[in-house]
C-alpha cells in the first residue's frame, strides 16, 4: 500500500467534472484499490458519488491511498492530474 | 424568474386550458422497504440492470437533444447524470444489498441514492449541495423504470389544475380524476409514443415535448395551454391571459356545436359514409366512445395488460377485461389487437430482452408465434369475450403471408378447442390484420383474400417506408405520414381491399389529424379510427365536404413530389374551406 497527500488548487475542487476525471483514471486500474481520505472520511475513489461526497473544495487537503499491483503507476497518474489542476484552465 | 415565458411543444389534444400548475417532480420520493424471496434475487438484479439501462438511454437521448436545442451548458447537466449511472462501485453495493438483505430493487436504489442525496443536502458549498437534486433525479429515473408510476404525487391533486409532468404512465392515467385535470404539459416528446397516446386519451388540451418547463415552472404559477398550436405560456401577462380567455370562449362555443352532431353518422354532403371509430388503450375509455360520437372501437390496444412486474396475464383475467370493454360499448363493435409487445416500449413482464432495433425486432406476433403462453390465452380470452357482443381480432406486424395463414390456423384450432369445451362463442368474428409494413401494402391484393379487413397503422408504415426511427429525436422530423410514398401505399391497400370486397380502416395518428380528413376520405378509406377526443372535429369536417372534392384533393396529393407539397396543398384547401371553424390545420 502507498499513499500521498495532495492539496486541491483548481478553482472548484472535486466537483462533477474534475471528480469524473479522477474516477476515470482510478477505475482503469482494475487490480488496484484506490481510496480518497479527507479528515475522518474515506471513500472509494472509483465511485464518483463517493468522491463528490467528500465535498472537497479549493484548498482541501486529501490523501490518496492505493493498494495493488499497479499502485505506483496509478498514484503517479492521479497526482499528476491534481497537480495539473484537472486540466481545468 | 417571475417573467412570463412561452414554450412550444407538440399539440396532441385540442382546446385551450388556463389554470394553476400542478407540478409532478421526481425528487423526494419515498420507497418503502419491501422484502423478496431468495428465489427472486436474480430476477430482481436483472430488473435493476434493465432499469439502469433504460435510464441511461433516456439520458443520452435528452443530452443529444439538449446539445442541439439548448446548448452545451444544459447538455452537461445530463452528462453529470450519466456519470452517476456509471458509478460501478455504488451499483455493485446496491446489488450486494439486494442479494444479502433480500430487499427489492426500488428500495435498494432508494436507500443508497437517497443516502447520497442527504449527505449532499448537508454540504455548505452550493456546487456540492446542488448535487442532491441531480442524484434524486437519477434515482427517480431508475425507480420510474422499476415501478413506472408517479402515483403518490398524483394523489395530491385536489383542485382543477394544469398538470406539468415529465411523462405520464398508464397507472397515472388510471388514477387521475379527469375533472381535476384542465390540461397537460409533458416534458418528454414524440407524438407517437406510448406516453403521448396516454396523455391525449385524457381528452383535455395537451402539449408534449417541453423538457425545459419542469426546470422553469414554480409552484403557484399560472399556465395557459393551447392544445391546437402547441404553445404553452407560464406566468402569462394580463393581456395574454385575456387573449387566451377569448380563444377559450370561442373554442368552447365550437365544442358545444360539436355536441349537437354527436349522434349523427359521418356522411359527406354527397352521401359517402365513413365510419368513425375510437382507439382505446384502457377499458375505462370505452365509456367515452359513445360520449364522443364514436361508432365503436377500431383499435383496442392490449399491451397495458402486461405490467412491468408480474408477467403475462392469465386467460381468466383477459376474458374479464375484454368482456368489460365489450359490455361498456353496448353493442358497438370492438376490434381487439393482439399484444404488440417488444416494439417501442420495454415490457419487462413479457420476457422480451432489450434489442438494438426493437421496432424491427422480435415484437408482436413474431414473439407470440414462439410463445404459446402469450398467443393462446389471449386468443381464447378474445373468443370467450365475443359471447358478450360484437368482437373482431386484429393481428399486428404481419410481414409475410405465411404468418397470416398460420394465425388463421391457430385461431381455428383455438375456436375448436373452446367449442369442444362447450364455451359459447359468437359465430361471426372478423379477423383482420394491420398494414404497417410496406411489403404488405405493396402486395395487399395477395393478403386480402385471407382477411376480413385491413387496418393501416400509419405510424409504423411511415417509419418503415421512410426508414426513420420515430423515437429517435435526431431523425424524427423526417417521420412524415404525408410523404407521397406513404399515401401511395395507403391507396394501394384501399384498392386491394375494394377489389376483394373487404373494408380498409386507418388507425394511425393520421386518422385524427384535421389536416388529413379530406385526403383520407378521398383515398377511399371505409373507416377512420382515432383517439376518442378527436372524433367530433373529424366528424364535423366530414359532414361539411363532398366525396367528389375529397377524391379530387387526394388525386392532387398523390401527384405531389414531396411531403411539403402535400402539406401546403392540404393546408391551403382546408383553411380555405373551413375558415369559420376554430380547427387547427397545422401538423400534429
Amino acid at each position: 500500500m502507498k499513499s500521498e497527500k495532495v492539496i486541491l488548487r483548481n478553482k472548484l475542487g472535486l466537483h462533477a467534472r474534475p471528480a469524473s476525471h479522477f474516477v476515470k483514471i482510478a477505475a482503469r486500474f482494475k487490480d488496484t484499490t484506490v481510496e480518497l481520505v479527507r479528515g475522518s472520511e474515506i471513500v472509494n475513489a472509483k465511485s464518483i458519488l463517493g468522491v463528490m461526497m467528500l465535498a472537497a473544495g479549493q484548498g482541501s487537503e486529501l490523501e490518496i491511498r492505493v493498494d495493488g499491483a499497479s499502485e505506483d503507476q496509478c498514484l503517479a497518474e492521479l497526482i499528476e492530474l491534481v497537480e495539473k489542476k484537472f486540466y481545468e484552465e | 424568474m417571475t417573467r412570463q415565458q412561452v414554450f412550444t411543444g407538440q399539440p396532441i389534444a385540442p382546446g385551450i386550458a388556463l389554470g394553476p400548475a400542478f407540478i409532478i417532480r421526481r425528487e423526494r420520493r419515498e420507497v418503502r422497504p419491501q422484502r423478496i424471496d431468495a428465489m427472486r434475487v436474480e430476477r430482481e438484479l436483472e430488473r435493476l440492470d434493465r432499469a439502469v439501462n433504460l435510464a441511461r438511454r433516456d439520458l443520452r437521448h435528452h443530452r443529444m437533444k439538449a446539445t442541439r436545442t439548448l446548448g452545451d451548458i444544459v447538455a452537461r447537466i445530463f452528462d453529470a447524470h450519466l456519470l452517476f449511472l456509471d458509478d460501478e462501485p455504488t451499483f455493485d453495493g446496491i446489488r450486494q444489498n439486494i442479494r444479502e438483505e433480500l430487499i427489492t430493487a426500488p428500495y435498494a436504489v432508494y436507500r443508497t441514492l437517497e443516502g447520497f442525496a442527504r449527505s449532499f443536502d448537508a454540504q455548505k458549498e452550493d456546487v456540492f449541495r446542488d448535487r442532491a437534486q441531480d442524484v434524486r433525479d437519477v434515482m427517480g429515473r431508475i425507480i420510474d423504470h422499476l415501478i413506472g408510476s408517479n402515483s403518490a404525487m398524483i394523489a395530491a391533486l385536489k383542485s382543477p389544475s394544469v398538470l406539468i409532468v415529465h411523462e405520464l404512465n398508464p397507472s397515472d392515467v388510471m388514477q387521475l380524476d379527469p375533472d381535476l385535470v384542465l390540461g397537460v404539459v409533458t416534458g418528454v416528446g414524440g407524438s407517437t409514443s406510448h406516453s403521448a397516446i396516454l396523455t391525449a386519451s385524457l381528452g383535455v388540451p395537451s402539449v408534449i415535448g417541453v423538457p425545459e418547463i419542469l426546470q422553469l415552472i414554480q409552484k403557484g404559477d399560472n399556465v395557459a395551454v393551447n392544445g391546437n398550436s402547441g404553445k404553452v405560456l407560464i406566468r402569462p401577462t394580463p393581456s395574454q391571459l385575456a387573449r387566451y380567455d377569448a380563444k377559450q370562449k370561442q373554442y368552447r362555443k365550437f365544442v358545444k356545436s360539436l355536441r349537437n352532431i354527436r349522434d349523427l353518422k359521418a356522411i359527406t354532403l354527397d352521401g359517402r359514409r365513413v365510419e368513425l371509430m375510437a382507439n382505446i388503450e384502457m377499458p375505462h375509455e370505452a365509456e367515452r366512445v359513445a360520449q364522443r360520437g364514436g361508432e365503436g372501437v377500431g383499435l383496442y390496444r392490449t399491451e397495458y395488460l402486461v405490467p412491468a412486474q408480474s408477467g403475462l396475464p392469465k386467460e381468466e383475467v383477459q376474458t374479464q377485461e375484454y368482456t368489460r370493454v365489450v359490455e361498456a360499448l353496448q353493442g358497438r363493435p370492438l376490434i381487439i389487437r393482439t399484444f404488440d409487445l417488444g416494439g417501442d416500449k420495454a415490457f419487462p413482464g413479457s420476457g422480451i430482452p432489450p434489442q438494438n432495433n426493437p421496432m424491427m425486432g422480435w415484437r408482436a406476433v413474431r414473439v407470440a408465434f414462439e410463445r404459446a403462453e402469450m398467443m393462446e390465452p389471449q386468443l381464447r380470452a378474445i373468443l370467450r369475450a365475443s359471447a358478450a357482443g360484437p368482437v373482431g381480432i386484429m393481428f399486428p406486424m404481419i410481414s409475410h403471408l405465411e404468418e397470416m395463414l398460420r394465425l388463421r390456423e391457430i385461431l381455428d384450432k383455438v375456436r375448436l378447442d373452446l367449442e369442444n369445451e362447450g364455451v359459447k362463442i359468437r359465430d361471426q368474428i372478423p379477423v383482420g390484420m394491420m398494414v404497417e409494413v410496406p411489403a404488405v401494402a405493396l402486395l395487399a391484393d395477395r393478403f386480402a383474400p385471407h382477411v376480413d379487413f385491413f387496418s393501416i397503422g400509419t405510424n409504423d408504415l411511415t417509419q418503415f417506408t421512410l426508414a426513420v426511427d420515430r423515437s429517435n429525436d435526431l431523425v424524427s422530423k423526417l417521420h412524415d405520414p404525408f410523404h407521397p410514398a406513404v399515401l401511395h401505399l395507403i391507396k394501394k391497400t384501399v384498392e386491394a381491399g375494394k377489389k376483394q370486397g373487404i373494408r380498409t380502416a386507418l388507425c394511425g395518428e393520421l386518422a385524427g389529424a384535421p389536416l388529413a380528413a379530406m385526403l383520407l376520405v378521398g383515398l377511399g378509406l371505409d373507416e377512420l379510427s382515432m383517439s376518442p377526443t378527436l372524433i367530433p372535429e373529424i366528424k364535423k369536417l366530414i359532414l361539411s365536404f363532398t366525396y367528389e372534392d375529397a377524391k379530387h384533393i387526394a388525386k392532387r396529393a398523390l401527384a405531389c413530389d414531396t411531403s411539403q407539397e402535400v402539406r401546403q396543398l392540404l393546408q391551403r384547401e382546408m383553411k380555405r374551406r373551413f375558415k369559420d371553424m376554430p380547427i387547427w390545420f397545422g401538423d400534429r
